[in-house]
């Protein structure tokens, strides 16, 4: 007995000394090689995009970093902002990129709201069918995204919205992960303030908004972020219901047709690029907890 | 009476507060699967008009059970999925395990590792198909890799010395790691365990690991075959070579999914307690020893989680594909050509975009009812699990 406590005692002052030997410092230097070479990597496309989209065109693939332009000086000679001029005047990108910000704002906006009193109503109230709906909303969410890709098409075009905002919104308002989130987290919304409000005259509407609303407000920032950025990278759907060529193209898809004829001018499909990915990055960084917690949170409970 | 009243009253407040969701999940998601049926007993006629769908009965079906096409979609789907479940896995749960050390910065590190995960996939993929273009910088590493293991550093001393001098050491070091490796492993597992004589022990070793070493390093060998598919890669440009198209989808992929993961994993092996570890360090586990009968089994769940999720993203697949390869490139397999990453995700599209939508349905189906026999066998084994 006592010798075991002598010997935990020691593996605890031989863990002491080894915070202050220095034959520590190499495994910790590797390690952080290591981290920042995985980082380099997994942030590489990210880089190598901002890096092309300033080149000169047609310098795409060169991995010198020594200016051949006649005009110029120094790094002006290499790097431009050519591209982003170009792309932004002469190929719609700032049509697309309004585009991408209405489709996704609304439908964010919409399908956060919509998610918002579905939830509220599956975690505060009775009502019939409840049981027998909630589990048709969880096996729709098994259903692979693709499956749908045929009949919404077929019934979007039949109620004439082909090539409208309407049709590229309405059709991914039913969030039913969105739903399932905000009653996970409503139904830790004690009663009793409810019933309080209910009791000082609060009309239904009005608990909702004034008691409700305030309380998820976290929950509700993640799934709207959620919920953009779906709709902003949401590429099949923007793509198959839209006329190539439109003036209601988003990023992505403006982003595909304009590849097919400038395919080989990578510096322009690049500085195109950067419009779709550098704002979402700085929304990341800005609201990373946000994300990462409502990306993950919602993995791990399934 | 006034209860019963007062539930009636409630269910309507509750419907109220459910309708616009409802309204759009009945007419968008609930009734398209039934929809979907209908239309695959279908077949657009004249035109491909959508005006124009005759009822044709089970054909869809039966055209698409002797689809060649369909299956090598779904062939590849599989070789897709092989790929990319084990790769996503082992590389989250590696970043988890480096990140899970006491770290300055560790926030930073996090940050960068799932930014990715939040960006377009199609910019992405486009992305990547300039990295991995011809001429691109993934063709300068291997262009550069061959000019290194193939450098004449005696002939080129006089001129360059220093360039020579230089190859030649992290060429030897390299092949220096080799043999150790091999002279390692031949301390422990020697043939002369399982002979009375050394001489018939030697004779066996010389046997044994030259054969090895000629699978390996030999002309017809593995290293051989890769350089092969390395310079045919060179020729016709990585995402254009059958043999390499598939793998650097994946790895495209691996790398933008990778923190996503990693956050998961971290999760759990932070749950693990930190006596468990000072149990086992009492005891003399190694380090290995922690990972395997420690930290493996709590993060199994989430093995688990990722295979099968990975499973139905592949079957899911399309925008990656669409970015980087349209499903090609084009190979000639028993006089049929089929396109080398032509996953189910895409082969359905190309059906949606030659009008064909009767079809297209009859196979979102067949994938439907793929994708539930999956998901009931993980439930299966995450039951068995609990």
């Amino acid at each position: 007995m006592t010798n075991n406590a002598v010997e935990v005692q020691k593996t605890h002052m031989r863990k002491e000394k080894k915070k202050i030997n220095y034959s520590q410092l190499i495994p910790r230097i590797i390690l952080y090689c290591l981290l920042t070479f995985g980082a380099v990597v997994v942030l590489f496309p990210l880089i190598w995009m901002i890096l092309t989209a300033f080149k000169l065109p047609g310098t795409a693939f060169k991995l010198s970093f020594i200016p051949d332009s006649p005009t110029g000086s120094g790094l002006a000679r290499l790097y431009t902002l050519a591209n982003f001029s170009k792309v932004l005047s002469e190929f719609n990108f700032m049509k697309y990129f309004v585009n991408s910000l209405i489709v996704a704002t609304m439908a964010a906006v919409f399908a956060t709201a919509f998610s918002c009193m579905a939830g509220y109503a599956f975690a505060k109230k009775e009502f019939a069918y409840k049981e027998f709906l909630f589990y048709l909303l969880l096996g729709t969410m098994m259903i692979p995204g693709m499956m749908y890709l045929v009949p919404q098409f077929v019934i979007t075009i039949k109620l004439g919205w082909f090539d409208t905002y309407q049709g590229m919104i309405v059709p991914h308002l039913a969030n039913v992960f969105g739903v399932f989130m905000m009653r996970q987290f409503m139904r830790s919304i004690p009663d009793s303030l409810i019933e309080a409000a209910k009791l000082d005259g609060a009309s239904e509407w009005q608990t909702f908004t004034i008691i409700i609303i305030p309380l998820a407000m976290p929950i509700i920032v993640t799934l709207f972020l959620l919920t953009f950025l779906f709709h902003w990278s949401n590429f099949i759907w923007q793509l198959v219901i839209t006329k190539p060529g439109s003036a209601l193209l988003t990023l992505p898809v403006g982003l595909a047709y304009f590849s097919g004829p400038h395919g080989s001018e990578w510096e322009m499909m690049m500085a195109a690029s950067c419009f779709s990915i550098v704002p979402i990055a700085i929304l990341f960084l800005v609201a990373q907890n946000f994300f990462i917690e409502g990306m993950t949170k919602g993995a791990v409970k399934e | 009476m006034a209860k019963a009243m007062n539930q009636a009253q409630e269910s309507k407040v509750a419907y109220l507060f459910l309708a616009p969701f409802l309204i759009i999940f009945t007419v968008f998601l609930a009734y398209p699967i039934l929809y979907s049926l209908i239309l695959s007993f279908e077949e657009s006629g004249a035109g491909y008009s959508l005006n124009a769908l005759n009822f044709v009965g089970l054909k869809n079906y039966f055209r698409l059970a002797v689809d060649y096409e369909f299956w090598w979609a779904i062939l590849m789907t599989l070789y897709y999925a092989v790929l990319i479940v084990p790769m996503g896995i082992l590389s989250s749960l590696v970043l988890a395990i480096l990140l899970n050390n006491k770290l300055s910065f560790k926030n930073v590190f996090r940050s960068a590792y799932f930014l990715p995960n939040v960006l377009d996939m199609l910019v992405i993929g486009i992305i990547w198909t300039l990295i991995y273009s011809k001429g691109g910088i993934v063709d300068r590493i291997v262009e550069y890799s061959f000019e290194f293991f193939t450098y004449n550093f005696l002939g080129n001393m006089a001129n360059h010395f220093i360039i020579s001098i230089f190859t030649m050491i992290t060429q030897g070091a390299l092949y220096g790691l080799i043999l150790l490796g091999i002279y390692k492993i031949y301390t422990v597992f020697s043939m002369k365990r399982y002979t009375k004589s050394e001489f018939t022990g030697n004779v066996l070793d010389v046997i044994v690991y030259g054969t090895a070493f000629v699978l390996v390093f030999g002309s017809g060998g593995i290293l051989g075959g890769i350089s092969g598919i390395a310079k045919d890669a060179l020729e016709r440009g990585i995402l254009g070579t059958p043999a390499t198209c598939m793998p650097a989808v994946v790895f495209a992929l691996v790398v933008k999914g990778a923190g996503f993961g990693m956050i998961l994993f971290l999760a759990a092996i932070q749950n693990i307690s930190e006596s468990v570890y000072e149990a086992a360090d009492i005891d003399g586990c190694n380090e290995f020893q922690k990972f395997v009968y420690i930290t493996l089994p709590l993060v199994k769940p989430i093995i688990l989680f990722m295979a099968v999720t990975g499973i139905i993203g592949a079957l899911n697949a399309f925008t990656e594909i669409y970015a980087m390869t349209k499903g090609g490139p084009i190979m000639t397999l028993f006089g049929k050509s089929l396109g080398a990453t032509k996953l189910t995700g895409y082969y359905l599209f190309t059906k949606w975009e030659q009008s064909e939508y009767g079809y297209a349905a009859a196979m979102s189906y067949a994938l439907l009812v793929l994708t539930i026999v999956i998901s009931k066998v993980q439930e299966k084994y995450l039951r068995a699990d609990d």
